[in-house]
């Protein structure tokens, strides 16, 4: 026997071909992004069109600091970090969290569990999977758009680069044991990705509404979303009491996805 | 003597107010094959759940090794191979790289030995799992079950789509898995597929263990169902008072053809007295077959006669008088 993570190495393996696209379009479309960069910067007349944008709208592209396109990491975290990578980041998290779901449909894990190994490991095993998973993602759009900031001068620097990319990675992991949990809890598939995607627009709709609407201001403490982008890591750096928030919660997840998974009746 | 290799008490299962299993008393002793018996839905999959740990008992309690199937289930599963009534697996991988990452997760895997096996069984290892036959995934399954010479083998549904070659081989893998002092749990809902494999078999119907018979005295509760087409006519009355003979009647011909009645019965028990009768008669075309529990039980739940055993009547389990809960 061995004492290597196998579940979690079997898990990423069974899904190289898939990760290496996503890895391969990811970099595509980060260095699409990047490419751009240069033109709207040389283009006054794009940043004077886009200052009477209501300040709400401003803020969910980075920030007040953050919005203007013309800049490095304004153009950067609105086109890149602050909505299509969490989504992106988010899609592949929650679908392996979910496959815990799936895999109880398809009786998949009476074979896994028919081994000397526990529950708690199985749930261990997929969460580091996905923390593997994402990170790696986020690792190879961080290199892209790294190289670009030398190449066309982003100005955006290395450890903001990092800070944006971990709040991204936290925010996807946390909605990934959302779906884990769910699973563990339904034993199935669609209702894990149905779950933690409704999580993940709850917190995006709720940062949204609280730019608009003055009483919902102080709920935005609850969304994820806003925990990860609010403060706009690309040019402000690292928010570590956003970071510590997204953390705990995932550890709480964590933690319900353990309870929730050795309780369950895997029929 | 030993202490039972499985041991239930009361083990009761309830999904809300259906009945997964109730009450059940299962003793399994060392060194034997005990077939677990009886129709769809009858419990035996909740019952081997149970043991394994990947459900937990509304009340009662199991032990495997003498072990509590929950607080122990990883000791036990140490020594536990597996076949799962639903068989699901890395389809991606070949069958040969599915035993080895098995392999990793338990003691006692050796390449060759499931190599060795997977021969014996004809199954082509290097093909990927997603690609193989119902029969060829079943063997899959048995392959892995056996590769780590567990001490009990828990075989759910395992001869269902496996040819005769290859059940006979499987047979052979029993008797030898036996010898070498493994305790084997083989559930099936056709009687007539393991009955030539176990020491004893339990019969469970509704969630309740019915009973626990010998397999001679299970022969008795074995049903047959004959169709047999004669020259000339001849009426169901004749057959119809041979002992074991129920069901008798005439076969109405798609296309008549006067020089012929087709007649189908079902026989309990031996089919000997009924051959000896035919054999004053011209037969054009005999037919055979075991019936299934579901059929021999389902026929009782009709209200159809039952089979009534000749001999020994008050010893055999019968399919009726099955309390519901």
């Amino acid at each position: 026997m061995s004492r290597a993570p196998d579940l979690a190495l079997r898990f990423l393996a069974d899904r190289r071909r898939s990760l290496a696209v996503w890895a391969a379009s990811l970099a595509a479309y980060a260095a699409f992004i990047v490419s751009f960069f240069p033109s709207i910067r040389d283009s006054p007349s794009f940043a004077t069109a886009l200052e009477d944008y209501p300040d709400a709208l401003k803020e969910l592209f980075g920030g007040e600091a953050g919005f203007d396109l013309t800049s490095g990491p304004g153009f950067i975290g609105a086109e890149l970090y602050y909505l299509a990578l969490p989504i992106l980041l988010a899609v592949v998290a929650i679908g392996y969290g979910a496959s815990l779901g799936a895999e109880q449909e398809s009786g998949l894990i009476d074979l896994v569990l028919a081994n000397p190994l526990s529950r708690r490991r199985v749930v261990a095993e997929r969460a580091l999977a996905i923390v593997v998973a994402v990170t790696l993602l986020a690792a190879v759009v961080t290199a892209v758009v790294a190289v670009g900031d030398e190449l066309v001068g982003l100005e955006i620097g290395i450890s903001a680069l990092l800070a944006a990319a971990t709040a991204n990675v936290v925010l996807a992991v946390l909605h990934g044991l959302v779906a884990l949990t769910a699973a563990a809890v339904t034993g199935k598939r669609t209702p894990a990705v149905g779950t933690a995607t409704g999580v993940f627009a709850l917190g995006y709709l709720l940062y949204v509404a609280a730019g608009f609407v003055d009483w919902l201001e102080p709920g935005r403490v609850l969304s994820p979303y806003w925990h990860a982008t609010a403060s706009s890591p690309l040019a402000t750096g690292w928010s570590l009491g956003d970071l510590t928030v997204l953390v705990a919660a995932s550890a709480a997840v964590f933690v319900a996805a353990v309870f929730a998974f050795d309780r369950k009746d895997l029929a | 003597m030993d202490d039972p290799v499985v041991a239930t008490r009361s083990l009761t299962k309830l999904y809300g107010r259906t009945v997964g299993v109730c009450d059940l008393d299962l003793e399994l002793v060392t060194g034997e094959v005990y077939g677990f018996i009886g129709p769809n839905g009858a419990g035996k999959t909740t019952t081997i759940r149970l043991l394994l740990d990947l459900i937990r008992p509304t009340s009662g309690s199991a032990t495997v090794f003498g072990l509590d199937s929950h607080r122990s289930a990883i000791d036990i599963r140490r020594r536990v191979g597996y076949v799962p009534a639903r068989l699901a697996f890395h389809d991606r991988l070949t069958a040969e790289e599915l035993f080895a990452w098995l392999g990793r997760l338990r003691p006692g895997y050796e390449r060759a030995a499931a190599l060795a096996l997977a021969e014996r069984l004809d199954l082509d290892v290097g093909r990927r799992i997603g690609e193989l036959s119902t029969g060829n995934r079943q063997k899959v399954g048995l392959v892995q079950a056996f590769m780590h010479r567990p001490e009990l083998l828990i075989l759910d549904e395992p001869t269902s789509g496996l040819d005769p070659l290859v059940r006979r081989e499987f047979r052979n893998l029993l008797v030898e898995t036996r010898t070498e002092g493994a305790t084997v749990l083989l559930s099936s809902h056709v009687l007539a597929e393991v009955e030539d494999m176990c020491d004893r078999v339990g019969t469970i119907v509704d969630g309740r263990l019915r009973s626990v018979n010998s397999v001679d005295e299970l022969q008795l509760l074995s049903r047959r169902h004959v169709r047999v087409a004669f020259e000339g006519p001849i009426g169901p009355g004749e057959l119809a008072v041979l002992p074991g003979v129920d069901n008798v009647h005439v076969v109405e011909e798609a296309a008549a053809r006067p020089d012929r009645t087709t007649i189908e019965l079902d026989v309990t028990g031996s089919l000997d007295r009924l051959i000896k009768e035919l054999g004053h008669h011209t037969i054009v075309d005999f037919l055979s077959r075991s019936m299934s529990l579901e059929e021999i039980f389902l026929e009782s739940y009709d209200g159809a006669e039952r089979p009534t055993p000749s001999t020994n009547g008050d010893r055999v389990p019968r399919p009726e008088g099955v309390e519901s809960t």
